[in-house]
């Protein structure tokens, strides 16, 4: 059977778009590791999202899903192109990873701690610690089990960590 | 510890980027490790996820995507059209020439009859090319795309 589908219309798209433009891109940026690569991306998923016909899911809904629709973007970006590092592969000694140090130093030390994790597992910290993803979300978004994205974001979690207490930086309570 | 962490970690997560600490989450997370490495890389995380001058700013506008959106929408949309076109000009081309047969029949065997008798020796030569001149006629686009 042939279903009919809607786009979204421009108010609700404008309303994702403001309230998901800078999250998306930041977690773009921090999982290609590539600027421009991010950009396309980021405009491709708008675009995918758009014409997915999406349009019954609720605002928190169409949010996940486009970060879904960007994750698979990028993966398959890495698929495509048979990097020497792989989705799922830890960047070699040295590597610098995302490369946008422009910040000030202590923020320069986490740029270059996250680079040394894998795509997957930048992507899977990114999901859960910046934009509060829970482990089914995440699950569901990256098509794995729920039990992977535990013990794969328990691994990334160890090594980020590791690397951040190496390079000085605390753990600090936030509280408001 | 498990090799899948805490089973408060969600929880930890959150309140790393609420802000909001229950009491008893943070008596707990204070003494767990697997919830201190989530502290730790959640609130470096978020460090450089939000700052002023961040590499975050838009590179395209939501006008820019959506005018995007409504073009790749039409061509969509043609192609389609174009598609139903197409096979409703075929249809009728073929339901076209089958109607001529059937309504034409009596003079099409005749015609037929005469062809077979012939003794022409050009007359494979005459069906070949007959045939091709039909061929290319109904499927021009197929041979020469973009005239």
């Amino acid at each position: 059977m042939r279903v009919r589908y809607r786009m979204i219309d421009e108010p609700r798209f404008r309303l994702l778009y403001d309230t998901t433009a800078r999250p998306l891109r930041a977690y773009l940026i921090r999982v290609t590791g590539d600027r421009h690569q991010a950009d396309d991306v980021f405009q491709e998923s708008y675009l995918r999202v758009l014409q997915s016909g999406q349009e019954d899911l609720d605002d928190a809904k169409l949010k996940s899903y486009l970060f879904t629709v960007a994750t698979n973007i990028v993966r398959d970006h890495w698929r495509r192109r048979r990097m020497k590092a792989r989705w799922e592969e830890e960047p070699a000694e040295g590597s610098e990873g995302p490369g946008h140090h422009d910040g000030m130093d202590v923020r320069l030390e986490i740029e270059k701690s996250l680079g040394v994790l894998s795509p997957q597992q930048r992507s899977l910290v990114w999901l859960a610690y910046v934009e509060g993803y829970r482990h089914r979300e995440i699950a569901a978004m990256l098509g794995l089990g729920e039990k992977s994205v535990r013990v794969l974001l328990f691994r990334a979690r160890k090594k980020l960590a590791s690397i951040l207490t190496l390079m000085g930086v605390k753990a600090e309570y936030n509280e408001k | 510890m498990k090799s899948d962490g805490c089973p408060f970690e969600e929880e930890t997560s959150a309140a790393v980027i609420s802000g909001v600490w229950p009491e008893s989450l943070r008596a707990h997370a204070s003494d767990c490790p697997d919830c201190l490495d989530t502290v730790l890389c959640g609130r470096a995380l978020n460090e450089i996820a939000v700052r002023p001058g961040s590499p975050a700013e838009s590179p395209v506008s939501a006008s820019v995507i959506w005018v995007r959106a409504q073009y790749a929408e039409t061509r969509r949309r043609i192609s389609r059209a174009d598609a139903i076109l197409l096979s409703g000009s075929l249809g009728t081309t073929f339901a076209g020439i089958a109607s001529v047969t059937i309504w034409k029949w009596e003079i099409l065997r005749q015609w037929f009859s005469a062809l077979a008798q012939s003794t022409s020796p050009y007359f494979p030569l005459y069906a070949l090319i007959a045939t091709a001149a039909v061929i290319l006629f109904l499927f021009e686009e197929t041979f020469f795309p973009g005239r």
